[in-house]
């Protein structure tokens, strides 16, 4: 059998490049020829053994989470970054008082006996986090089995809305959030300050110090729903009569979540909830950790009953006077920005380099989003660029989209869409050639921001603002929000739109549209930089709102029924 | 994780753009995407798994305070590849540093084996094998296996982010992967088997 060809392809694979149609000759040789197919399986193991070794403990995810929170309150943009060891921050957190007081429950187990009696509380499992949430306080300790440290403890008082944990909390070590009063108390042991400020959206910061809470209530989920494989045993701990619940849950066949809770007999509710993950092929535990409850009457007075030293330097960067009533007009009118709408978006670099289109669909709760690149070269480099362009300046959104159907020079390279949960990735082709399965991830607010809300509502920050007036702000009428980095021009005449922005580079709405309705939306933006004076690039905004939309345009399932290329 | 890269939308000149303009989240997407990638350089000179995970969090941190300064932003992942090997120069002068203060500590080989592993699918033993097996490979070899096993950069991409001719970055990274393939062998047949 000639194989040189199929070498090439193999190479190919390794250089990145192989495409679907490629891969589909490749696998249809490989079934025949052993040495192909062997080599061929050497190369991927090899790319995977080496990702896989190279990779670290912290998801992506996990990493924006804390670098955000990190450069939103430490180094600013084009000045020196710090030289604190962040992830070291957290991993060094001071804990050392629960050190004494972990106890590895699994231990205790050992002499359980079965005497339970029947006269037990019995909490449904469905009913369990309400159930604790209405507890005047909760109290909990984090203990990682593996590494044999606490990691950490927290306290939450979900009537007041008041969290306050030490260790837990990636921002700092020790942090009390009150999301009534929305101030957020931080304390950073390596600069010995207490940093105070606003937070800024509770579905963020204060989910996001909810974190230790959500590990147990992700817990009891999983008992909730795989109840009828759930083991009980009743028995007796630290003279309590106490339930003990196992569950194995094995649905991914790579590891085993194995899922222990001692529910105390009298109040109904859990006192500990440990949560291991086993490898199974290794039959390692790759997690393990064990989180011990109470329900304590009083929580701590402040943040140095939780061991904020009384001599640590008090930083106040609440936002100065008429900033909350300022930004939360802004957030309103954010909120309330178009939402139905067809839009085309195009942006030119300034130069002669590339542009770049993308299109988005929003229904109000749906959105889909589609990157266009407008290929070839007949006639000029640009030749179907400027076809498309005449088309867009002389005709409505809904032409354009039918033109945009029949081009010959377009290709969709990425589709995203997005429920109010998911975000659906679909790549034109992926390296295995498959076309059916989208990257699924859950929404964060972040990503759920619309593209026509970035460019007219950017995210503003309510921590560290003040209220000022300089040149521009008089001239033009305009609200002006400095906050250190950056200076916000938000226009109150039109919807609040943030006009300008001034930071390392500039942002400028130099020219509005409104929908039917009168709402007004950002039409063109341009943006320049101090080193790059000369280019001015532009995206415009060609908007059709309330439209009607195509069937399925939503529907992660019939992504591929519409034309790619 | 080729995927990955694949899938994800903006393009970086994008990001970084929004990002100059006040768009926090933004970076949070560079972050996303490249996070993978930095531990891995990290990890190609570091030992200890949470410095090198350290280390990928101050370059990104730096990244970020230092963007504007950034010329050409479509080569964001070559830029930030050089600020990690800066960084991870720090770390290990700084190490030096102390390892002559105290002298009890083992010598490299046996802090390397002694590193966790954050991978339970290999066992410590095979980790160490696996990194110090990149680790052999000279400098810009690892540079250019890391962003295209891990970063998911096709060739094409590492040359245009590195500011290399194409064909060169083709033949250091098929010399990498001979390389690699030899030294690994009795890894890949049993990886094979599973």
């Amino acid at each position: 059998m000639n194989c040189e060809k199929y070498r090439i392809l193999i190479e190919k694979y390794l250089d990145g490049v192989m495409g679907d149609v490629e891969l589909a000759e490749f696998k249809e040789h490989a079934e025949k020829c052993a040495v192909c197919r062997k080599e061929f399986q050497r190369c991927k193991n090899l790319q995977n053994v080496v990702q896989e070794i190279l990779s670290g403990a912290t998801s992506p995810e996990q990493a924006r989470y804390t670098i955000l929170s990190k450069v939103t309150t430490g180094p600013q943009l084009a000045a020196s970054s710090t030289n604190k060891s962040a992830l070291g921050t957290i991993i060094r957190s001071r804990i050392t008082k629960l050190a004494a007081a972990a106890v590895i429950i699994i231990g205790v187990f050992l002499g359980l006996n079965h005497i339970g009696g029947p006269d037990m509380i019995s909490v449904a499992w469905a009913d369990m986090p309400n159930a604790i949430k209405a507890m005047p306080w909760i109290h909990g300790t984090v203990f990682n089995q593996l590494k044999n440290k606490p990691e950490g403890e927290f306290w939450l008082c979900f009537p007041a809305q008041i969290v306050m944990l030490d260790g837990c909390y990636e921002g700092g070590d020790i942090g009390v959030f009150n999301n009534i009063d929305r101030v957020q108390y931080v304390y950073d042991a390596n600069s010995r300050t207490i940093r105070v400020s606003y937070i800024e959206h509770a579905e963020q910061v204060f989910e996001h110090a909810l974190y230790p809470w959500r590990q147990v209530e992700n817990a009891i989920e999983r008992f909730a729903s795989a109840e009828d494989r759930v083991v009980e045993e009743t028995g007796e701990y630290e003279g309590k009569n106490v339930e003990l619940y196992t569950l194995e849950d094995a649905k991914d066949t790579y590891v085993s979540h194995i899922f222990t809770c001692i529910i105390d007999g009298e109040s109904g509710l859990p006192i500990a909830i440990e949560q291991k993950a086993v490898v199974k092929k290794i039959q390692q535990a790759n997690q393990h950790w064990l989180t011990r409850l109470d329900y304590p009457e009083e929580g701590p007075r402040d943040i140095y009953a939780l061991g904020a030293p009384e001599s640590a330097k008090m930083v106040d960067d609440l936002p100065g006077p008429g900033v909350v009533e300022v930004l939360d007009t802004y957030y309103e009118y954010r909120d309330s920005a178009p939402s139905r709408y067809v839009a085309i978006f195009t942006e030119s670099t300034g130069g002669n380099r590339e542009r770049l289109t993308f299109v988005e669909y929003r229904d109000g709760v749906h959105r889909r989003w589609e990157l266009y690149d407008i290929t070839g070269k007949p006639g000029g480099r640009y030749f179907a660029w400027d076809e498309f362009m005449s088309v867009l300046k002389n005709e409505s959104v809904e032409s354009v989209l039918r033109w945009w159907e029949n081009a010959k020079y377009k290709r969709i390279n990425y589709v995203r869409i997005y429920d109010e949960k998911h975000q659906y990735a679909f790549g034109a082709v992926d390296l295995e050639g498959k076309r059916h399965s989208p990257r699924v991830s859950i929404l964060t607010h972040y990503r759920s921001t619309s593209e026509l809300t970035k460019l007219g509502w950017p995210f503003l920050l309510y921590s560290g603002s003040r209220i000022i007036e300089d040149n521009y702000s008089r001239e033009s009428n305009l609200i002006c929000v400095d906050n250190n980095n950056y200076r916000y021009y938000l226009d109150p005449e039109r919807d609040y739109i943030c006009q300008r922005v001034e930071g390392a580079a500039t942002r400028e709405v130099i020219q509005f549209g409104q929908t039917s309705s009168g709402r007004w939306y950002p039409k063109a933006v341009t943006r320049w930089h101090p080193t790059q004076p000369k280019r001015h690039p532009v995206t415009r905004v060609y908007l059709q709102d309330d439209p009607a939309f195509e069937e399925g345009i939503f529907d992660p399932e019939r992504v591929y029924d519409r034309s790619w290329e | 994780m080729s995927e990955n890269r694949r899938l994800t939308d903006a393009r970086d000149e994008q990001l970084i753009a929004a990002t100059l303009d006040g768009d926090i989240s933004s970076f949070g997407t560079i972050v996303e995407r490249y996070w993978n990638m930095a531990v891995a350089l990290a990890l190609s000179k570091i030992d200890d798994p949470v410095e090198a995970e350290d280390v990928a969090q101050e370059s990104l941190i730096k990244a970020y305070s230092q963007l504007s300064s950034l010329r050409d932003p479509s080569r964001f992942a070559g830029w930030l590849s050089k600020i990690i090997a800066q960084q991870c120069t720090n770390v290990i002068r700084r190490k030096a540093r102390e390892r002559t203060v105290s002298s009890c500590e083992g010598d490299a080989l046996e802090a390397s084996a002694s590193a966790p592993n954050t991978n339970p699918k290999l066992d410590n033993e095979q980790a160490h094998f696996v990194r110090r097996a990149v680790r052999h490979l000279p400098e810009n070899f690892q540079k250019i296996v890391i962003m295209r096993f891990v970063g998911g950069f096709s060739t094409e991409q590492i040359a245009r982010q590195l500011g290399k001719r194409h064909g060169t970055v083709r033949v250091w990274l098929h010399r990498a992967y001979n390389s690699l393939r030899k030294e690994l062998a009795p890894l890949l047949e049993e990886a094979k088997e599973s």
